[in-house]
């Protein structure tokens, strides 16, 4: 056959195929629904980007009491990530500094996957996950920035994972005396044959940040969508709190001394079987009183009979936990945790509010024993989601993020 | 003859990643369920909710774009969970389901739980959430991944009706 005609016929049953799947299925509705759907309501003035103008990504972490906060900014399409410090428990902050003078880093962040930090004494490291558009979710390998001079000044720094290309996502970090921590997910295995899975990762560095050891995997099969949090106690031991897989429930383990990994126990047992996208995860603390150690947990889960956040303790390293106890209502999603050794407990969480979500504390002065009633901190008429907690030396300082439909703001509370 | 096959190609390639380009994306907020509802009354048909940030959301999505051509009597209705999402990446995901649909829908407030809550109550945007009404109108939620066994047989009973 003539090449030219070949190729004549070949454009003619693509054109005819391309123009045969526009009908879809609903054309064969009814004449009414036909007219519905031209009266269809005209779209309303889009914002320019789905994502929030203003905070976009909010972090905290305490070094000998002093605060470390990192927030990451969006605007008009630009990212950029900022650090300040505080010295008095959140009264002050030191003028922001923009990391890496970038009015346009490379970042895929979110608040529930936030940005990360940690420091010890002058070295401070932030890390996120980078913005990839190559790939399907646009969630590239993870980027790292370094500060050695107490966050003044800042480089590209190595990143903990050893498995580069990532993507990584899901981060956090830790520091105490002996070194820094960071665990994250990845899928550096390949598919698990368990729908939508990535592994639970962890890598230590002793030198500040400059370089990170070989990889741990602590969980093959974790949630892909949810946030992980690790602490240190006083004793050389690295907890790990993440969402596990099969079932849906909040896991923790501990990496020992010698660098062993333990997964020890559920915290909250509720035995979520969900196939899905949860993007809720759990806060972890720890309280010495009179030498009795007591490990504080908030936790929580879709569970059709456990909806919302649970407060959970255990008296012995983890391994076994209390009684759930329901915090709020059943709106109750993303919550975190925070205990003095004075005795006192506080756990902040959003739910749903009058005007939408809302941020909200409760207190236990006896160690998790008895709680308040829930309070809103958070300012009425505003949305406010995902707020975190820190102790710091007199008390508590808790951020979160509100938005007043134009713009999305840090706000700042201390307990 | 060299130019006109180039151009031939050319146009090839533009009409293939065009299909949905007629595909109207709506605004989805406070009440549109209820419209919707309304919409389809005594009519079976799947509403689906995605996200571009959900994995087992574009499974999902995938499963469907392999099965409704076989199911013309039952309408597939999408909603996109991220409020404002551009329309390219909607199209992009429906493009990579293999749905080719005339009318999509996206979240179109800021505050997406308001339109969670107007939904059901006790949803605070777990996904994929996929929302099954048959002809008599009756609902029924699935809350994760739907299996495409469960799927098949749903559909297929709704088709002998």
């Amino acid at each position: 056959m003539n090449k030219n005609l070949l190729y004549i016929l070949i454009f003619a049953v693509v054109l005819n195929t391309s123009c045969s799947t526009r009908n879809s299925v609903e054309t064969s509705v009814s004449p009414q629904h036909t007219a519905e759907i031209k009266e269809a309501p005209s779209k309303p003035k889009k914002h320019k980007h789905h994502i929030p103008e203003g905070v976009i990504s909010a972090d905290i972490f305490n070094d000998n009491n002093r605060l470390h906060l990192l927030t990451g900014k969006h605007s008009q399409g630009k990212k950029s990530l900022w650090y300040q410090y505080s010295t008095d428990g959140g009264k002050s902050w030191s003028i922001e500094n923009k990391i890496l003078n970038d009015d346009n880093i490379s970042a895929k962040i979110v608040r529930g996957n936030d940005a990360q930090i940690t420091a010890q004494g002058s070295n401070v490291v932030v890390s996120w996950t980078k913005h990839d558009k190559t790939t399907r979710f646009h969630a590239g390998a993870m980027l790292a920035a370094r500060s050695t001079d107490g966050g003044e000044t800042w480089q590209y720094s190595e990143i903990p994972p050893d498995w580069k290309q990532g993507p990584h996502g899901y981060i956090d970090m830790t520091a105490d005396n002996h070194a820094m921590h960071a665990v994250w997910l990845d899928s550096r295995n390949g598919p698990s044959g368990v729908n939508a899975s990535q592994g639970l990762r962890y890598a230590r560095s002793i030198d500040g940040g400059l370089s990170w050891q070989a990889n741990n995997t602590l969980d093959k099969l974790s949630c892909s969508c949810c946030w992980n949090t690790i602490k240190t106690d006083t004793k050389g031991n690295t907890y790990v709190l993440y969402r596990d897989k099969q079932p849906s429930d909040l896991s923790i383990g501990v990496i020992d001394k010698k660098q062993q990994w333990q997964r020890l126990n559920h915290v909250g047992a509720f035995d979520w079987q969900f196939d899905g996208c949860p993007h809720i995860g759990g806060g972890l603390d720890f309280q010495t009183i009179a030498g009795k150690n007591r490990q504080h947990a908030v936790v929580g889960t879709g569970h059709p009979q456990h909806l919302g956040i649970h407060y959970l303790y255990s008296d012995d390293a983890g391994k076994n936990w209390s009684t759930a106890k329901q915090l709020g209502d059943e709106s109750a999603i993303h919550a975190d945790i925070a205990a003095h050794d004075n005795g006192r407990v506080v756990t902040v969480w959003d739910m749903m509010g009058e005007d939408g979500l809302a941020v909200f504390f409760a207190e236990s002065k006896d160690q998790g024993v008895h709680w308040s009633e829930a309070e809103q901190i958070s300012k009425a008429g505003m949305r406010a989601t995902h707020p975190r907690i820190v102790k710091t030396k007199n008390g508590f300082l808790s951020i979160w993020t509100e938005n007043n439909g134009h713009i999305q703001t840090l706000a700042t509370k201390r307990l | 003859m060299m130019k006109l096959r180039l151009i031939l190609c050319v146009v090839m390639l533009f009409t293939i990643n065009t299909v949905n380009a007629d595909l109207s994306i709506l605004p989805f907020s406070k009440g549109s369920f209820s419209d919707i509802k309304k919409q389809y009354h005594n009519k079976p048909f799947v509403l689906i909710f995605w996200s571009e940030t959900c994995s087992y959301c574009m499974k999902e999505l995938a499963m469907f774009g392999k099965l409704y051509k076989q199911y013309p009597d039952i309408a597939i209705i999408t909603v996109a969970t991220d409020p404002f999402l551009e329309d390219e990446i909607v199209k992009g995901v429906l493009n990579q389901s293999q749905l080719e649909l005339n009318q999509t829908w996206v979240f179109a407030e800021q505050f997406p739980e308001r339109i969670y809550a107007d939904i059901n109550k006790r949803w605070r945007g777990e996904l994929p959430v996929t929302h099954f009404f048959d002809g008599n109108n009756q609902e029924t939620r699935h809350l994760g991944i739907v299996k495409e066994d469960e799927l098949i047989e749903w559909l297929t009973a709704q088709s002998a009706h």
